[in-house]
């Protein structure tokens, strides 16, 4: 795998975490749900997995930014499969409306184990390495690959925003039902 | 508190595009241990399941 080939499944990385963030936001202003702590905390391990996608992108596709990408892949199915859990035993319930038959969280424990198989398979493919392991300065960068990590960086700014109104300076209440800010 | 962790994510990815990719990697580490700690402080609440 050349690095130009792996430069692009990087953006369609980031993109696709930018989708599932976009995804979150629907289901949370269209279906008027509000995120609980653990969901929060999912979307930052999914931010963590576009953050090292953006690395490579920035930087040249190197093995640390993937671990980078692993490590946050590795804390939100943590966090995740403790939500799965919360709700296993039969009657107790979910936390918010399935989507296609399943709760955002089982969802997000999918897409989880789907970036942790595919960054391993990435790290298989040694060439992509060879051009760009000692490269530490940014690397020259088109209109697209901006458009993308700006429009990560919107999206995380906006979750600032939002988790803000809902959870204040404090600690955000387990099951929220409204914009604690906005009362 | 929660906002703060995603703030520092921002901070992150802009130092991240302005080339200062070691600082950006410490501050991401920063930030996950972070998280841990939040993950932690909402998983030591006891359940309220009746088995």
């Amino acid at each position: 795998m050349n690095p130009e080939f792996a430069r692009k499944l990087n953006i369609i990385g980031v993109l696709g975490i930018c989708g599932v963030l976009l995804g979150a936001y629907y289901v949370q202003f269209v279906g008027h749900e509000f995120p609980c702590p653990l969901c929060l905390l999912q979307r930052l391990g999914m931010l963590g997995v576009a953050f090292g996608a953006m690395l490579n992108l920035r930087y040249g596709v190197q093995p640390a930014h993937y671990g980078v990408s692993l490590l946050s892949a590795v804390f939100g199915a943590s966090v995740s499969v403790r939500q799965i859990l919360l709700h296993i035993v039969p009657g107790t319930g979910g936390y918010g409306t399935p989507v296609w038959g399943l709760h955002l969280y089982t969802w997000a424990f999918i897409v989880f184990v789907v970036a942790i198989f595919l960054i391993g398979i990435m790290l298989i493919f040694e060439g992509q390495f060879k051009k760009d392991l000692l490269h530490k300065a940014p690397v020259r960068i088109g209109f697209f690959v901006k458009t993308v990590f700006l429009l990560a960086v919107f999206i995380t700014a906006a979750n600032v925003v939002t988790t803000f109104l809902e959870c204040g300076f404090g600690a955000c209440p387990g099951n929220p039902t409204s914009y604690e800010e906005l009362r | 508190m929660m906002a703060s962790l995603f703030l520092l994510f921002v901070i992150d990815m802009v130092l991240a595009w302005r080339g200062e990719r070691a600082a950006s990697i410490v501050l991401f580490f920063i930030t996950l241990i972070l998280c841990a700690l939040m993950f932690w402080h909402h998983i030591s609440e006891p359940l309220n399941i009746d088995l």
